[in-house]
């Protein structure tokens, strides 16, 4: 009979409870305490969540063990220190209780609260890609990563917590970037992975008064630049929608051809920083003094085909090395018409 | 005695006659060189009198070449785009009312840099135009969906415009670069134009007058309804701002600034405004609303995603790209789970049938969201496992056919008949007319433009 009111002023207790933090607490009993551990530890809406029990003041294999999920009876039984709930839509919150009653009739509690939020980080890189490209700058060596956290955080009274109300601790590769970190600081910069390495950054974001915490991790691997070219066309600027493939045929005599270094550390094609260095038929043609990533070939005169590789560096930056090569077919003769529908060059 | 004196002086003596046979001698001398220097003279301009000839033969032909003296490209009433026009029978260029125009219409051959859909504004039969700019010229013209004429409306040279975008009241918005490299984008109307059914196609040609928007805007998307301007402008050492802004630029309110600048921006005709994350394939995209300046996530953590949310509806179609499959899923609303729909493309190529308008012909505005049908241009198969990238690089292009989804029932049916057409494109930058009848789009590969007519039958 002692046993059984001592249970019911612990349930009491735990529905109704005066303190409430996120994830793991245990509350105050007469006997002993539980802990309950979460995985994962920062649950998602509607996610699936491993609840297990630990105490030190009583031994709970051989305890009678009750789980409760808002006062619904979710798990019981002798040993029984793990149990499995669902966590609820964002905003929500649910009160999960364990209790165990040893053989000797001790008793002891724990209780902790599933409040699911949504943490993501998105990011790009500062990488150069050409204007109107429309897919994302992915990071290479030597460029930066910014990274931005979505944080989620409702509470259960529908409200958000404001960006400048979470403390966001900002990770790379494990470590706390300390400077990056703080209240309100969403935003991170981050140097891009050496040369074919990946970084995980993560991000924790937890409401001020602790009650609410999410957590969010992506892999960013770093690429090698791609060199692109392209014809520049008098009439109608570079044909951006038509890359030179390894072999490519132009229409006309003369053709300016325009390299695209995409995701290399750059502002522009002709970066001070960058060196190109330019070869038609294996013979070094020297870059142009004000606009090094293009080159102009005329083939009035000569015919066949060219072969034209460009290699591409950057002054202090060892790992950005970039290299193409493309064998272009100009008109016979060089007896191509000026002003040609480049958009169908190489169809007929 | 003089006479005598006279005589003495005349005669020579031997130095005067050795004097004057120095003399004659020097003056020959002269007058042989003299002569010389003139024959060589005359003989150096005849040479560079031919050799000048020579070269100018060369430029001559070389102009030639480049069209010099040829007939000029404007001025008539459709301009250089004309020439090019598929299909250009006279009926074509005169109005050929009671012709029937092809389902699948090459509007132009030659490159343009977009287009839009206009709608008569002064006609109770109201009629849709198709408003487009020539890549090289930055001309616009208006074809006629009905007719299939053509009448050109600007006549000032706008070289190598990139982009260009257009309001259902025809403002424009010509995007282009500088030498530097800078993106520049002009904005405004043709003056004076007569946005109707019945515009002759001998209509003046006016000149373009507008104003520059800021340098660099990374995104210009016109929202039909407001006609206003969604614009992506960055910031100072990165980051961007999304700012609503008046055709012209003269008000701007910024509804969203990002510590990040590559974005997608959709301006819907309910108001609603979205972006998503530049897609990169295998990686993370996400798709927000922006809600008094805040972001309401819409889509999360889809590997290459592409996006395009529905007007008057929580739907959205999204695509793919994980692992070289690239796929499409309906999302019929937030929270609730995506289905995956029958055919593979990217959210790109797609575009969502309006919302039936209550009462046609009077622009007015509609406010239930109607069935969910959209079109997809759908790849024969995708030749890179990078899709996205390679595709946006122009480093592959893809040969697609026009799909109907039923997205309610997940069915898909091929827009077009077999024999219909035999022609390949590579759709990008498709959009539709807001009677749901006709859907623009761009050839990747040679940017030539486009316009399907969907059936009656088909019709949403």
């Amino acid at each position: 009979m002692q046993a059984r009111s001592k249970m019911f002023f612990l349930l009491v207790f735990l529905v109704f409870p005066a303190g409430l933090i996120h994830a793991q607490i245990a509350a105050p009993n007469t006997d002993g305490r539980i802990v309950i551990g979460m995985t994962p530890e920062n649950p998602v809406p509607g996610g699936y969540v491993h609840l297990s029990a630990q105490s030190s003041t009583i031994d709970l294999e051989r305890s009678d063990v009750t789980w409760y999920a808002d006062n619904t009876l979710i798990a019981q039984g002798i040993g029984q220190t793990e149990a499995d709930v669902s966590a609820g839509p964002l905003g929500s919150e649910v009160v999960v209780a364990v209790i165990a009653q040893s053989a000797d009739g001790m008793l002891a509690s724990g209780q902790a609260f599933i409040r699911p939020t949504e943490v993501d980080i998105v990011w790009e890189s500062d990488s150069y890609t050409p204007p109107f490209y429309k897919g994302r700058a992915l990071p290479s060596a030597g460029t930066k990563i910014r990274a931005q956290a979505i944080a989620d955080l409702k509470r259960p009274d529908g409200t958000l917590v404001p960006e400048g109300s979470i403390i966001y601790t900002w990770r790379r590769n494990r470590s706390v970037i300390q400077t990056a970190s703080g209240r309100g600081r969403s935003f991170a910069t981050f140097p891009a992975p050496a040369l074919f390495g990946t970084d995980v950054i993560e991000v924790e974001a937890v409401s001020a008064d602790g009650t609410l915490a999410g957590k969010a991790s992506v892999n960013i691997p770093s690429i090698e630049p791609m060199l692109l070219l392209y014809e520049d066309h008098p009439l109608f600027g570079i044909l951006y929608s038509k890359a030179l493939g390894e072999t490519a045929t132009v229409k006309d005599a003369e053709v300016t051809f325009a390299a695209v270094p995409y995701f290399a550390q750059a502002v522009s094609p002709d970066d001070s920083q960058l060196a190109y260095n330019w070869t038609v038929n294996g013979e070094r043609v020297p870059a142009d003094y004000i606009r090094p990533s293009a080159v102009t070939i005329n083939a009035e005169g000569s015919s066949g085909s060219a072969r034209l590789a460009l290699s591409l560096t950057r002054a202090r930056n060892w790992n950005m090395k970039a290299e193409g090569a493309w064998q272009i077919s100009f008109p016979n003769g060089g007896s191509g018409t000026v002003g040609t529908d480049p958009f169908n060059a190489g169809k007929q | 005695m003089e006479e005598a004196a006279r005589l003495a002086q005349t005669r020579s003596t031997p130095e005067n006659n050795s004097a004057k046979r120095n003399m004659t001698s020097t003056t020959k001398i002269l007058r042989y060189a003299v002569t010389a220097a003139i024959i060589i003279l005359v003989a150096g301009l005849a040479g560079w009198y031919f050799f000048l000839n020579k070269q100018g033969q060369a430029i001559t032909a070389t102009d030639a070449g480049r069209g010099l003296g040829s007939p000029l490209p404007f001025g008539g009433e459709t301009g250089s785009t004309y020439d090019n026009v598929s299909g250009s029978d006279a009926s074509l260029k005169t109005g050929g009312e009671g012709k029937t125009l092809p389902r699948l219409w090459r509007v132009a051959k030659t490159p343009v840099a977009g287009m839009g859909f206009v709608t008569a504004a002064d006609n109770a039969s109201s009629s849709v135009q198709l408003y487009f700019a020539e890549r090289g010229t930055g001309y616009i013209l208006k074809a006629d969906v009905k007719t299939g004429s053509l009448t050109r409306l600007t006549n000032k040279l706008f070289p190598k415009v990139y982009e260009a975008v257009f309001g259902s009241d025809g403002a424009f918005v010509l995007r282009s670069m500088d030498d530097e490299g800078h993106i520049l984008s002009f904005a405004g109307k043709v003056p004076g134009q007569n946005v109707s059914a019945s515009s002759s196609p001998v209509a003046a040609t006016t000149a373009l007058s507008g104003n520059y928007l800021g340098r660099n805007i990374r995104a210009v998307v016109p929202n039909q309804q407001t006609h206003e301007l969604l614009l992506l402008v960055p910031q100072t050492g990165g980051g961007s701002d999304v700012i609503l802004s008046s055709w012209n630029g003269a008000v701007q309110k910024t509804l969203f600034s990002s510590p990040l600048s590559g974005w997608k921006l959709f301006s819907l005709s309910d108001g609603r405004i979205f972006l998503s994350l530049a897609p990169s394939d295998d990686t993370a995209g996400y798709a927000f609303e922006i809600q008094n300046g805040e972001l309401i996530l819409r889509l999360r953590d889809i590997p290459g995603l592409t996006f395009l949310p529905r007007t008057l509806s929580g739907a959205a179609l999204f695509g793919q790209s994980d692992g070289g499959d690239v796929s499409l899923f309906f999302s019929p609303k937030e929270g609730v789970g995506a289905t995956s729909l029958p055919i593979r493309t990217v959210a790109d190529k797609c575009v969502w049938a309006p919302p039936p308008v209550p009462q046609p012909g009077k622009q007015a505005k509609a406010t239930s969201p109607g069935p969910l049908i959209a079109y997809c241009a759908v790849p024969d198969n995708f030749p890179s496992k990078n899709f996205l990238a390679d595709w946006y690089m122009g480093a592959i292009h893809t040969s697609d056919t026009w799909w109907r989804i039923d997205a309610g029932t997940g069915e898909a049916t091929p827009v077009l008949e077999p024999g219909d057409t035999e022609e390949t494109f590579d759709v990008e930058n498709p959009m539709i007319d807001g009677t749901g009848q006709e859907i623009a789009f761009m050839d990747a590969k040679d940017k030539s433009l486009w316009l399907l007519r969907i059936n009656a039958s088909e019709k949403p």
